[in-house]
């Protein structure tokens, strides 16, 4: 009779689980589609789309220009060891620049970005719930999805494409510096066979489009994770927790079925 | 002070009520906390709701302003009902009304000129020069205007409450809710803000209602003031009543919340298991 209700007790919770998973994803679907809706009343005032993709964007570059820089030179020596069994070296520029313009830029950068700009989010949005500042808003008639939420949102969307491009054009620097003036690859080798390997539409563009859903999928978390937390100090640090975790893992998540369908995978 | 001539122009005003709570009840799924309020706020009058910590004071405002509706009953603010406004008909009545938080709830990013000038830039397309004249002109009312550049970061709580009042009161609204205003104050602040509360209804021709538990501040300046009573069922009104008439009650739970005794209807102690079950 006890392992019956244990048994009954762990499916209930599983259930109860998935119910708050799809009470979340529906949650996420209205706030997105209530962004959308504010989306004219924030692009008719730039200034505070701009301020924010200065407050998201600037303060996310330190991070993400030295990480770029570290795994372009990491790309340079790792893909200098495997080229050199083959001889076929002078094809270090395509291998770093491909794998920087299709994966790690999009992806390492959005993982950056939802650790830096993600948390920053959550963390204002929460801690302006628990001051009653979103209330304030509310009273003074001001919708604070359209006023406070929908600017960062877009602000989010715009600053991670940048950020994956700045990303990916230091990493190729940093693939450029292993490859060329450490390992002393042929210069010209080096460029001209990326520049011929690349391609515009199927590799770059294809990555742009990988960082824009990032873009909006870690900042619509993050901004979600923010204004349904709990108004207390334990309530904003868990919402910011989560937003840093479940962003990360929507990206990993997010670019597998990405590159399945745009590179033909499946 | 004689509050019948102060009223003048609500009189005049009072052709229909600012609010009226028609057998309201509210509740937080199974828990209640109002049943059955009915109570009238004219034009131009100050109310005051008062009652112990707890019994749901803020939460009335909050039923006022629309950021919850009543789970029973009619409430109509400006002849209109609130719970069946859609939300561009509640921006269009929030607009009508300022509200003071009880612990201000200051835009903590945003200087005290820049809080007070919030709601003007949102709401009118008043000139930059004009706005910054109304807003020294508010936080001079609060007598604030020196730290119109501070951030809310560097003044006192008490300060921060009447930058709140400011902003509350930028656009001169029709309707005027006050939470806690006087909680925190020092006597000189406290003295001064009861004032300007009244002053501020009778110059703007407003409605205010303000929840306290303040009892002789706010009877220096209510008009009427409603006593509102804990009960397992949900909070009521027990007594509503010009101040005069409320010291004259004979009501026991009103009786013992104005003269502050430990012994009467509430309890001091919440309602607990006997002390030597739980230090044997």
């Amino acid at each position: 009779m006890s392992n019956r209700s244990g048994l009954l007790d762990r499916v209930a919770a599983i259930g109860a689980g998935v119910l708050a998973a799809l009470d979340h994803l529906g949650g996420l679907a209205r706030l997105g589609w209530r962004l959308l809706l504010g989306a004219p009343a924030a692009l008719r005032r730039p200034k505070l789309v701009l301020d924010q993709i200065h407050y998201l964007g600037n303060h996310s570059l330190v991070i993400i220009l030295v990480s770029g820089l570290f795994v372009g030179l990491v790309l340079g020596l790792q893909g200098y060891y495997t080229l050199r069994r083959y001889g076929s070296e002078e094809a270090l520029g395509l291998l770093v620049t491909l794998a920087l313009v299709r994966e790690l830029g999009p992806v390492v950068s959005a993982l950056l970005f939802a650790g830096r700009a993600g948390t920053a989010l959550t963390a204002e949005i929460g801690l302006m719930k628990a001051g009653e500042q979103l209330s304030a808003l509310e009273a003074m008639a001001v919708d604070p999805v359209e006023r406070i939420l929908a600017p960062r949102f877009f602000a989010g969307v715009v600053a991670m494409p940048l950020l994956a491009g700045l990303f990916s054009a230091v990493g190729v620097i940093g693939g450029w510096l292993v490859a060329v003036v450490v390992i002393g690859v042929d210069p010209a080798s080096f460029w001209s066979q990326m520049t011929q390997g690349v391609d515009f539409w199927n590799d770059t563009l294809n990555g742009v489009v990988k960082s824009v859903v990032f873009g909006v999928s870690v900042t619509l978390i993050a901004l979600y994770s923010g204004f349904t937390c709990r108004p207390t100090p334990a309530g904003v640090s868990q919402a910011t927790t989560a937003a840093v975790v479940v962003g990360s893992l929507t990206v990993l998540g997010l670019d597998f079925m990405l590159t399945a369908l745009m590179f033909g995978a499946l | 002070m004689d509050t019948s001539s102060r009223r003048g122009l609500a009189d005049v005003l009072a052709s229909k009520p600012a609010l009226h709570f028609d057998s309201v009840g509210f509740g937080y799924g199974d828990r209640p906390v109002f049943l059955d309020l009915s109570l009238e706020v004219k034009v131009g009058e100050v109310l005051a709701i008062m009652g112990g910590s707890g019994v749901g004071k803020t939460t009335i405002l909050r039923l006022i302003a629309g950021l919850v509706s009543p789970t029973q009953g009619g409430l109509m603010v400006f002849g209109e009902a609130v719970q069946t406004r859609d939300a561009v008909a509640l921006y269009s009545m929030r607009r009508r009304m300022g509200l003071l938080f009880q612990f201000g709830a200051l835009f903590t990013d945003l200087s005290c000129f820049e809080n007070v000038a919030f709601p003007l830039r949102e709401h009118t397309n008043l000139s930059d020069e004009l706005i910054r004249d109304i807003v020294l002109l508010k936080l001079e009312a609060v007598g604030l205007r020196g730290v119109a550049s501070r951030m809310p970061s560097e003044i006192s709580g008490g300060m921060a409450r009447r930058v709140a009042l400011a902003r509350a009161t930028a656009l001169d609204p029709e309707l005027i809710l006050y939470d806690e205003p006087f909680a925190g104050l020092d006597p000189i602040s406290l003295g001064v803000t009861a004032r300007l509360i009244r002053r501020l209804n009778d110059a703007l021709g407003s409605t205010s209602v303000l929840v306290t538990h303040d009892v002789a501040e706010t009877f220096q300046i209510a008009d009427r003031v409603a006593v509102l009573a804990p009960s397992p069922s949900g909070a009521s009104f027990v007594a509503v009543g010009t101040p005069q008439e409320l010291r004259a009650s004979s009501d026991p739970y009103v009786r013992q919340f104005l003269a502050g005794d430990e012994n009467g209807p509430v309890s001091f102690h919440a309602e607990a298991a006997p002390l030597r079950e739980d230090f044997s």
